[in-house]
């Protein structure tokens, strides 16, 4: 059977030659490889990050931030403000992500059609898609019994103030549930890419090439003619290894919400559409609640609940979502903006503390346009993501939703992310929210979702990609990733990446 | 200053003040430079220096090690040194801004550079710097605060002293099985509400 090849298989500058070339291993191009792959296609799937497996995931943050993820977890908005979590390896940010599954909500699937002119996703068309997808990576619901402390808290909180909860769906099969999901699973019980759909692409025959920077595409007329890219050693700042040269029939970019339109905008592709605009995160801000009994915040499935209590929360305002978030410790020590010892009492207590997180959907309000993607003079992504009026009016009343959870699950005290923190530990100081101040720099931020840069619509002029994610006027390129999202979703995203690469591989295929 | 990509000190006219008289200040006043326990991978001497006066600060642990002895500024160090180098410019920018006299008069009321100064001023210093009314200030702060946090929260040997059990002993978790339902029909349906 193949393997995985690394940097270590690459000593020379080489031309390679195949059917489809998919760049990027996540979520989308995983699922399209399989497909085409196993179609008789002969597919070639580069990824830039490294391989890692189960024998290399120690469950440490020390190993998983420089190996797992995008420039080793310090990945940030252009202005420092929003810190952006995404993967980097092979399986994309599915090798990372906390497994949480839903299919694309049919009030999402109405908007787009209403507002984005996508006729051809609606529940019915996705359905045996997503059908698909849930068969191969066992997505089914987690009991609720088995929520963890933070989960159960959440549940309960909801219960006592009568708010809508729900049980979560996960892609996990025989999970020992130990928390770590986050630093890659040791027993593969998460169905991550590289124990799913990249198996089964090997198995049928495609090539994959880790630690594979691809700069740039070349471009004749409205053909992709190869794909440039340069071996990257893990550790490395820099692709400075030889060269590589695919020669593809046909091209799928696969690299996910910010590497996507980069590399469009590096290889000067589309450019009468609007690469890299309409890039969404679903801004997080989060707060934590200390109880008497422990919590141990590592521990268990890290999400298993969620409430979707305030999605929508009327016309012009932002609404967001609820699910809990693991705590460990270098994650809970850089989130909180204290020093010295109050700091260090703070770790002291982790055991006893939840971290409840919102985030909020961003790109349904009419001017809502998220925020850009462009290429800085080396080329690397960079994204600029404006805080707007809307999510600083959403900000208070999320921080005040998320402390009346905390105190209604049982929480003694409740702390926000603000420098210094806010602290309440009654309903009579929740006025103390709203008295804080909201923004950059004011308290946390961040992404642990991508999304749009490449969007899908009908109108080159507006969008980037056809409905059938092929690029306007270009003959055998397509985006097949989670920036063709011309919104953001309201639930994780995973899910509907995968549902929608299924129903991409016809297209691709069909161009070969 | 150069436009980068991950402006660490993206200013405004305060900020480009400070930056001016702070590279005076830097000029006028030298470092009390600290020697790192391994040679340096991406930051300059002076810069590691300021740091790892920041980082003995910032960490402060009863019962635990000192940021000198978990080696914190060497382990950022080590970090930058797999970013791109455009990273390390723009944080040794902050550091320096954060360290140099000049600007330390106009925003903190001190005389001295940062690593010339006593404990508690840098403690003032940074704490007035983590909740200004400058954004420049407090992003300054934030960046070097999350670097130096989680090196040090990273390390195995200190996870004892919060109880953090580190890698579990998977063999003793006793997992349930995942329940096969057909998924809720949507849920993003509007509901009803409630202002808090």
């Amino acid at each position: 059977m193949n393997r995985v090849q690394t940097a270590a298989d690459r000593t020379s500058d080489e031309v390679w030659e195949c059917d489809v070339c998919v760049v990027g291993s996540g979520a989308g191009g995983a699922v399209l490889a399989a497909g085409l792959a196993e179609a008789g296609l002969s597919v070639i799937v580069l990824e830039a990050g490294p391989y890692r497996t189960r024998a290399d995931f120690d469950m440490t943050e020390k190993t998983a931030m420089p190996s797992l993820y995008q420039e080793s977890g310090a990945r940030t908005t252009s202005d420092v403000a929003i810190t952006v979590l995404q993967g980097r390896s092979v399986g994309g940010s599915t090798t990372v992500n906390w497994t949480s599954c839903f299919r694309t909500p049919d009030r999402i699937l109405s908007h787009w059609q209403e507002h984005h002119g996508l006729d051809g996703l609606s529940p019915d068309t996705l359905r045996p898609h997503f059908e698909a997808v849930e068969a191969r990576l066992n997505i089914n619901t987690w009991p609720r019994e088995a929520a963890n402390a933070n989960n159960q808290a959440l549940f309960r909180g909801c219960d006592a103030l009568g708010w809508e909860s729900g049980t979560m769906r996960r892609n996990v099969k025989g999970c020992a549930n130990s928390g770590y999901c986050g630093m890659g699973c040791p027993v593969d019980g998460k169905q991550a890419m590289h124990v799913t759909y990249l198996a089964d692409a090997l198995a049928a025959g495609a090539r994959i090439q880790a630690e594979a920077a691809v700069e740039r595409l070349e471009v004749d007329g409205d053909r992709v003619v190869a794909v440039h890219a340069r071996i990257q050693p893990l550790g490395q700042p820099a692709p400075t290894g030889p060269e590589l040269t695919v020669r593809a029939k046909v091209t799928a970019v696969c690299g996910g919400a910010l590497n996507s339109p980069a590399l469009l905008l590096r290889s000067g592709i589309a450019a009468a559409s609007p690469v890299g605009a309409r890039t969404f995160i679903h801004p997080v801000v989060a707060v934590m609640g200390r109880y008497e009994a422990p919590t141990d915040p590592w521990y268990g499935a890290p999400q298993s609940a969620h409430s979707h209590q305030f999605i929508d929360r009327g016309a012009g305002k932002l609404g967001f979502f609820i699910e809990a978030a693991p705590l460990h410790p270098a994650l809970a020590a850089s989130s909180l903006k204290t020093f010295g010892e109050d700091h260090a009492a703070f770790l002291a207590r982790l055991r006893h503390t939840t971290a409840f997180i919102a985030l909020q959907v961003d790109g349904l309000l009419a001017d809502d346009v998220g925020g850009t993607v462009t290429v800085d003079a080396t080329g690397r992504p960079r994204l600029d993501y404006p805080i707007r009026p809307p999510l600083l009016e959403a900000w208070p009343f999320t921080h005040e939703v998320l402390a009346r959870l905390h105190l209604a699950a049982g929480a003694t005290e409740v702390v926000t992310t603000h420098t210094p923190s806010v602290t309440l530990s009654e309903e009579a100081h929740l006025p103390r929210l709203a008295a804080a101040p909201y923004g950059a720099f004011q308290h946390n931020i961040f992404t642990a979702h991508q999304m749009g840069g490449c969007t899908m619509g009908t109108d080159p002029a507006t969008s980037v990609v056809d409905l059938e994610h092929r690029v306007h006027g270009m003959a055998n390129l397509f985006v097949v990733d989670g920036s063709v999202l011309p919104t953001a979703l309201g639930v994780n995203p995973s899910e509907t990446v995968y549902g929608l690469a299924h129903r991409a591989r016809t297209f691709v295929r069909a161009a070969t | 200053m150069s436009t980068t990509r991950r402006r660490l000190i993206q200013v405004g006219v305060i900020g480009a003040v400070a930056l001016a008289i702070g590279g005076v200040g830097v000029a006028l006043q030298g470092t009390d430079i600290r020697q790192p326990a391994r040679p340096l991978l991406a930051l300059s001497p002076r810069s590691f220096s300021i740091l790892a006066a920041v980082a003995d600060r910032l960490v402060v642990v009863p019962g635990g090690p000192s940021a000198r002895q978990a080696q914190v500024a060497e382990g950022v160090d080590a970090l930058l040194a797999t970013l791109h180098p455009d990273t390390t410019v723009e944080f040794e920018q902050a550091l320096t801004l954060l360290e140099n006299a000049a600007a330390g008069l106009l925003i903190d009321q001190r005389w001295t550079t940062f690593t010339g100064s006593p404990p508690d001023v840098q403690d003032r210093v940074l704490k007035g710097w983590s909740e200004s009314r400058f954004s420049l200030l407090r992003k300054v702060f934030r960046a070097v605060h999350g670097l130096c946090m989680g090196v040090y929260w990273t390390q195995d040997e200190l996870h004892g002293l919060i109880g953090y059990p580190g890698p579990p002993d998977l063999s003793a978790l006793a997992p349930p099985e995942p329940v096969a339902e057909p998924p809720e029909p949507s849920v993003l349906e509007p509901v009803t509400v409630e202002a808090p």
